[in-house]
C-alpha cells in the first residue's frame, strides 16, 4: 500500500471478489432484497429457474454417460453367468445334459464327446446348454463330488 | 438430521428457491467470474453436480450457501487447471469440463501466442484499471479505503482490525459497504467494465 506497485491486479481483484462472496453468505434474505437493484429480483428468479431446468437437462446427460461407461466397462470385462460351479457336479450336469441331447444337431460333437473339457470351461458350456433349454438330469444334478 | 441430501431432495429444494436464492447466488457468480453470463453457466454446472450426486449437500448447510461454496471450489479449481493463461475468462466447454477459455498451450502457433500475448496485456490494463475505479469509489472515505486496499493484498480478520484501528463489528459493517459499493458500479461483473 501507500503507493507500492500491485504487479498481480488480477489477484487483487480476485481477492476482493472472495471478501464479497463472503460477505454474500452473511447477509440476510431481508437485507439482500432491500438492497437489490429495481427489476433484479425479477431478473434472478427467472434466470434461476432458467439455470435449474438447464443444470438438470446436464445432470440428466451427465447420468446417463455414466450408467453407458459402466456398461462399456462391464461389456470389456469376461462375463460370469450365474453363480460358479464345482468341478465335479458340473461336469456330472454336463453330461447329464448331453445324455439326454445326445441326438441334439445343437450340440457339438466335443460336448458329445465329453472329454478334454478343462474345469475351468464348464460352467460356461453348462450355462449354453441352458441357452439352448437343454433339459437336465435333476437326479444327478448337485450330487456330492465322489473325488 | 445426519447425513446428504440426496439428488432428488436437493431437486425438490431447487425448485422451492425464492428471488433471494438465486439473486444471492447470481451475486456471488457475477463476483467469482466477472461476468454475468459466466455466473450463470458458474450456476448451473454447480447445480447440475449436485443434481447429479456428483456433489453432496450436508443437511446441515443450506443448499444455497453449498451451491455458492460449490461454484467457488469450481472456478478455483478451473483458474489453477490453466495457469498459464488465467487472464482469459471462466468457460463451460462441453459436459462437466470447466477450463480458462485459453486454446491447449500445445496447439498454439506463434501467431496464437502473439494474440495471446496482446489480448493478456489488454486484460491486465483493464484490471488495473478496474482496480483504480474499485479504490475510487471510497476516494472520500481513508478508512474504508484502507480496508479495500488492505483486502486486495489478502489481509484478513484482525490484520485488517490493525490496519484500519477498528473493531470486527466495525469491520464487517465496513465489508458490507464495500460489496454493496462494488456490486452497484460493476452490476454486470468487472470483467468487460472500463
Amino acid at each position: 500500500m501507500g503507493g507500492a506497485m500491485h504487479v498481480d491486479p488480477k489477484k487483487d481483484i480476485e481477492r476482493l471478489a472472495s471478501a464479497i462472496v463472503d460477505d454474500l453468505l452473511e447477509v440476510s434474505d431481508e437485507e439482500l432484497l432491500a438492497e437489490l437493484a429495481p427489476g433484479e429480483a425479477e431478473l434472478a428468479l427467472s434466470e434461476g429457474q432458467a439455470i435449474l431446468r438447464e443444470a438438470k437437462r446436464q445432470a440428466g446427460k451427465s447420468l446417463l454417460a455414466d450408467a453407458r461407461r459402466r456398461l462399456d466397462e462391464e461389456a470389456r470385462t469376461p462375463r460370469r453367468r450365474g453363480p460358479r460351479l464345482e468341478a465335479g457336479p458340473a461336469r456330472r450336469r454336463l453330461t447329464a445334459i448331453v445324455a439326454n441331447a445326445s441326438a441334439d444337431s445343437r450340440v457339438t460333437l466335443a460336448a458329445r464327446a465329453g472329454k478334454g473339457v478343462p474345469d475351468e470351461d464348464l460352467d460356461g458350456l453348462v450355462e449354453d446348454a441352458r441357452d439352448l433349454e437343454l433339459e437336465i438330469d435333476h437326479d444327478t444334478d448337485g450330487e456330492p463330488d465322489p473325488r | 438430521m445426519g447425513g446428504y441430501f440426496t439428488p432428488e431432495e436437493a431437486d425438490a429444494a431447487y425448485e422451492l428457491f425464492e428471488a433471494a436464492n438465486w439473486a444471492r447466488i447470481r451475486r456471488a457468480g457475477i463476483s467469482l467470474t466477472g461476468s454475468a453470463d459466466a455466473a450463470r453457466d458458474l450456476a448451473q454446472e454447480a447445480i447440475a453436480r449436485t443434481l447429479a450426486g456428483e456433489r453432496k449437500c450436508p443437511r446441515s448447510v443450506d443448499l444455497t450457501f453449498f451451491t455458492i461454496q460449490a461454484m467457488r471450489s469450481i472456478a478455483s479449481a478451473a483458474a489453477k487447471a490453466q495457469p498459464a493463461r488465467a487472464n482469459l475468462p471462466l468457460e463451460l466447454v462441453g459436459n462437466n469440463d470447466w477450463h480458462r477459455a485459453a486454446g491447449e498451450a500445445g496447439q498454439r502457433t506463434p501467431e496464437d501466442q502473439l494474440i495471446d500475448e496482446q489480448e493478456d496485456a489488454i486484460f491486465v490494463q483493464n484490471i488495473s484499471h478496474v482496480r483504480q475505479r474499485v479504490l475510487a469509489l471510497f476516494a472520500d472515505d481513508p478508512v474504508t479505503s484502507c480496508i479495500a486496499e488492505g483486502i486486495m493484498e489478502g489481509m484478513e480478520g484482525a490484520a485488517l482490525c490493525e490496519l484500519a484501528d477498528i473493531d470486527a463489528k466495525q469491520l464487517a459493517t465496513i465489508r458490507r459497504s464495500i460489496r454493496r459499493s462494488v456490486e452497484r458500479a460493476f452490476p454486470d461483473g468487472w470483467r468487460d467494465a472500463r
